[in-house]
């Protein structure tokens, strides 16, 4: 499995449009886009890497209030086995009129065979 | 009854008496050691997201990486020394450095976020732990 994979099934019942790296649609009011951060090798034996760290930024826009999504988000995220490593308000967009809060998670996978 | 009496070294004492005196010096030399880890790979990273993807040409100036650096070492509320890796200001254009890199940190509506710093926090961590011990090693065997 990866993060992403895990993440967007997470998501899944939350019933929110989701993108990876940009939302190429014409955006709704509410939607979460997923940038894949690092993707790191850890846990060295015997000149082999036995971890890899997954890392990866949640953005939530919303035009709504976002503190009903932001509870939602961070309760599937640690049901679902995710480490939530930081969350932000990053503020409000006066352009665009959405609020954009980003949710910072990691997971650790063995290292496939 | 016996009585056992037990002396450290006086040249132990003395290095530690030294090591006493010296400690903000020898902090602050193997902070910035750790800083400068950390800020190579910030620079690093940033020079990466910069202008890449872009809908348009991109007209970076270059401005925001010569403004990186490390702070020199100061004393916080809580009594503990630290550096901080940032952005001088302020832009030869009168925008602010700092909300440009959150806006390429964190993106925007319609803008993808191209992180740079948290991935140079969790990459650089135990190059920069590791760096710091080597560098207080070498300031505690100078003494």
């Amino acid at each position: 499995m990866s993060l992403l994979a895990d993440l967007n099934n997470i998501l899944e019942p939350l019933n929110i449009p989701v993108e990876t790296g940009v939302f190429s649609d014409t955006p709704p009011d509410e939607y979460l886009v997923i940038t894949p951060m690092s993707d790191r090798l850890d846990l060295f034996a015997d000149n082999e890497a036995y971890m890899i760290l997954s890392e990866a930024r949640l953005s939530l826009f919303t035009k709504k209030n976002y503190m009903k999504r932001k509870k939602e988000l961070t309760k599937a995220l640690q049901s679902g086995g995710i480490t939530i490593t930081d969350r932000q308000y990053v503020g409000y967009e006066h352009d665009t009129k959405f609020h954009h809060y980003a949710i910072d998670v990691m997971k650790e996978y063995e290292t496939e065979e | 009854m016996a009585n056992a009496t037990m002396k450290m070294p006086n040249e132990f004492l003395m290095k530690l008496t030294k090591l006493g005196d010296k400690t903000d010096e020898i902090v602050s030399r193997v902070l910035e050691a750790g800083g400068e880890v950390v800020l190579d790979k910030v620079k690093s990273n940033l020079k990466g997201v910069i202008g890449s993807g872009t809908k348009e040409k991109s007209r970076s100036t270059g401005e925001l990486v010569s403004s990186l650096g490390l702070s020199p070492t100061k004393l916080d509320r809580n009594g503990n020394f630290n550096v901080k890796v940032g952005f001088n200001e302020p832009r030869g254009d009168g925008d602010a450095n700092a909300k440009i890199a959150n806006i390429l940190e964190y993106g925007k509506s319609g803008q993808p976020p191209k992180p740079f710093l948290k991935p140079a926090k969790s990459a650089s961590r135990k190059a920069c732990i590791e760096t710091m011990k080597s560098e207080l090693d070498k300031e505690i065997e100078k003494l």
